[in-house]
């Protein structure tokens, strides 16, 4: 009760963040809110009329993450017992989410990695999701293209592993 | 530059693959193909887990052999694939090797349980589009090799109760394991019974119903069982109506529950034994009974089956009849009936049964329902239906009459009975299950020496003939109909398939005489031929009585559902005129190599 009375009256403020390359973005504090750890540290040092530095965080990500939270400003909170449970459970991403996150590789991980720093659950899970849906089915190749790795494999290696994957074919 | 993702968060990304979508297990191995550390974070348990938990433990807990689920749940997955796959390969070289059966049963046997559930082998993996050149024979033996587990598990079950019903450690729910064992000989798998039907998470408004109990002490218990009786009502599990009492498909729990959740009018309720059977098994899962400790028991009153609940520490019960009207009875009330039945005194009556004494009345109303002859109501029983529910039977009796006997103690009157039983199983193992001969030898030390050189003699040829191939019979020019014909009857009109033929009649001296093969205008001496119907049973008939009279490609159809069919044919063709015939199965090929 008392976090939502909170967040009623903080819908009021504008929240002021910076982004590693310093620019600034002025948010409702419900907006910022979505992510645990701005919300953590709003409560910890309480109202002011300072900047919160995000230095993990560049503005053409930030601009997009602010979108998602501007769009879900008003989602209920998940309890945190369900939040495992939620995880593994929606598979679903909704449709507005699913335009949201098409954007290109690059910009995806950047989304996951802010998502992940800034602490937002929901918007991590619309991320990786996204991503365990490019590589559904994919070839090694095309997983390795994916993540940008390379194949420290020698091909004796390979084979031999191949080679213990047998029982999965046919299936 | 080009951004990449820490270890945890590609942990993340691939922990949101569905466990339950067949594409994960190889996407997760084509990861692991991807780089060293792809490897180390494709295969972490974390990750599998859940898809083994999808895959393998929806019915059984993870199984004992081989590594470790909780330590490496990978490997664990991987072991338990090559199983799967072991398995479908068994069923390949049983379809297709009809000699030497037993040692690869055996093989079977060894992989256990695990593969009961193996979706390699589900039905739809060997249909006519997917396997055209054996399909029907792969049906066939998948069925059987999964049938044959699920009897071993029944058998274990059995052996089970009657060791603690020896020892006086009657496990809370051996009366549910035990009565459900029945149905695996039928191929109803009793482990998928827990969490598809008495869960309380498919009974959410029973929970709800019985969460507050408005009474304490023992009318609370009335209150519950009660509540958990007209729930039982509400979705269908109701006594039998008029004419079904006695149909065999009464005593299984999910051919009952299937027909309670269907259309009313095809609902034709259940008996006693398995409405207080059905009930129990909800009860004692409900949370309100685990919370207050309470028991739920079958009680084998004199023509009835009641329920009685009571407190763990308590003896007072609360009897309810779940059958007739799911009225209270108290103790008193019972007591004076007793005595109107002349029974008076009999307080044992009153006393919560043993899972061996229920189990051992399921089994004479088993064989009860397979005297009446009906599956369900009008439905008359299948021959191999009939023969199953029997098989279960003689094994029920022989295991669970006298426990004292599998302890190898000394050998009572009560074993001239036992005897008999296993004479009984003993006559079913040789003509209709000889795969399953090990449960004869397993059963040597404790027979009486008189029978025991009989039935090792009886074994060994079981053996030897597994291991003979067999005689070839050649075509002459008396026979006229090939292997697969799929004819109409010329006087009694039904269809059937030819599956193999003799010379000449060849069956006994009695039943020439009673069929009077001999008013035949070709009599005796024509040609014989072995017969599939439609229906599954098995005739013989003269060769003069086969015709070529067409037969509907929808009359072929029918002989797709019948079970045993795939022992004989392994696919049908299309003849030069458009008529369906079968083609002969390995077995079958294998004696009429030219016909």
């Amino acid at each position: 009760m008392s976090a939502r009375g909170e967040a009623e009256q903080g819908s009021e403020t504008n929240v002021t963040l910076q982004t590693s390359d310093d620019e600034q973005f002025k948010v409702d504090r419900d907006v910022a809110n979505r992510s645990v750890l701005i919300r953590n540290m709003l409560e910890d040092v309480g109202e002011s009329e300072q900047a919160i530095p995000l230095p993990n965080v560049s503005a053409n990500v930030l601009k997009k993450v602010l979108e998602w939270c501007e769009h879900h400003k008003k989602d209920p909170e998940p309890l945190a017992e369900d939040l495992d449970d939620n995880r593994r459970k929606t598979t679903e991403i909704s449709d507005w989410d699913a335009k949201f996150i098409q954007v290109d590789q690059e910009m995806l991980f950047e989304i996951i990695l802010a998502a992940n720093y800034l602490d937002i659950k929901p918007l991590l899970d619309v991320g990786c999701k996204t991503v365990a849906n490019m590589i559904k089915g994919k070839q090694p190749e095309e997983i390795r293209k994916l993540f940008n790795i390379v194949n420290d494999f020698t091909p004796e290696e390979e084979a031999q592993i191949k080679k213990e994957n047998e029982w999965a074919e046919d299936r | 530059m080009s951004v990449s993702l820490p270890p945890e968060l590609i942990t993340l990304c691939l922990q949101q693959l569905d466990s339950s979508d067949p594409s994960t297990v190889p996407t997760l191995l084509n990861a692991s193909l991807a780089s060293r550390s792809f490897k180390s974070l494709a295969l972490a348990p974390l990750l599998w887990k859940p898809i083994a938990d999808e895959t393998y433990h929806r019915h059984r807990p993870p199984s004992f052999a081989g590594p470790s689920f909780e330590d490496d749940a990978f490997d664990y997955f991987r072991q338990r694939a090559a199983k799967d796959l072991r398995a479908r390969s068994i069923v390949r070289e049983l379809a297709t090797q009809p000699t030497k059966r037993l040692s690869k049963m055996e093989e079977l046997r060894r992989l256990g349980s695990d593969v009961i559930e193996n979706r390699l082998w589900r039905p739809k993996e060997f249909t006519e589009e997917k396997r055209p050149s054996s399909w029907l024979c792969l049906q066939y033996w998948a069925r059987e090799c999964r049938k044959a587990l699920l009897r071993e598990e029944a058998v274990r079950v059995w052996g089970e109760i009657a060791l603690r019903d020896v020892r006086g450690e009657e496990a809370d729910d051996d009366f549910e394991r035990g009565m459900n064992a029945f149905g695996a000989f039928r191929g109803y798998d009793p482990m998928v019974l827990p969490r598809e039907r008495f869960d309380v998470s498919n009974h959410p408004q029973l929970v709800e119903a019985t969460s507050h109990p408005p009474f304490e002490g023992s009318k609370r218990l009335e209150w519950i069982a009660r509540e958990a009786y007209e729930y039982a009502r509400s979705i269908g599990l109701k006594p039998a109506i008029e004419g079904a009492y006695h149909n065999l498909d009464c005593q299984y729990v999910e051919p009952v529950w299937n027909r309670a959740a269907g259309p009313s009018a095809q609902n034709h309720g259940t008996l006693p034994m398995t409405l207080v059977g059905i009930y129990c098994s909800l009860v004692r899962r409900l949370p309100i009974a685990r919370e207050l400790k309470i028991r739920a028991r079958p009680v084998g009153f004199p023509g009835t089956v009641l329920a009685a609940l009571a407190y763990e520490d308590s003896d007072e019960w609360t009897y309810i009849n779940v059958f007739s009207s799911g009225k209270i009875l108290s103790r008193d009330r019972l007591l004076s009936l007793l005595g109107a039945m002349g029974q008076a005194g009999e307080t044992h009556f009153l006393e919560p049964a043993s899972a061996r004494e229920m189990c051992l009345r399921v089994a004479r109303n088993i064989l009860t329902a397979v005297r009446t002859g009906e599956q369900a109501p009008g439905i008359p029983l299948p021959h191999e239906t009939a023969i199953a529910a029997l098989y279960s039977v003689s094994h029920a009796l022989f295991i669970l009459t006298n426990p004292q006997l599998l302890l190898g103690n000394e050998r009572t009157a009560l074993d001239r009975d036992v005897d008999q039983y296993f004479e009984w199983m003993c006559s079913l193992i040789q003509s209709e299950f000889p795969l399953d001969v090990h449960y004869l030898e397993s059963a040597l030390p404790i027979l009486s020496a008189e029978v025991r050189p009989r039935i090792s003699v009886l074994c060994e040829a079981i053996r030897e003939e597994d291991a003979a191939n067999k005689e070839q019979k050649l075509v002459n020019g008396e026979i006229k109909w090939p292997i697969g014909h799929v004819f109409r009857h010329r006087l009694f009109r039904y269809v059937a398939v030819i599956r193999g033929w003799d010379y000449k009649c060849e069956a006994s001296e009695q039943w020439i005489r009673q069929m009077r093969v001999d008013t035949l205008p070709h009599g005796r001496n024509q040609p014989f031929y072995h017969v599939v119907v439609d229906d599954g049973s098995a005739r013989y008939v003269a060769q003069e009585n086969v015709t070529d009279t067409p037969v509907d490609d929808d009359e072929v159809d029918r002989f797709l559902a019948n079970e045993g069919f795939g022992r004989y044919f392994r696919k049908r063709e299309r003849r030069e005129d458009g008529r369906w015939m079968f083609v002969a199965s390995a077995e079958v090929e294998a004696e009429y190599p030219d016909s």
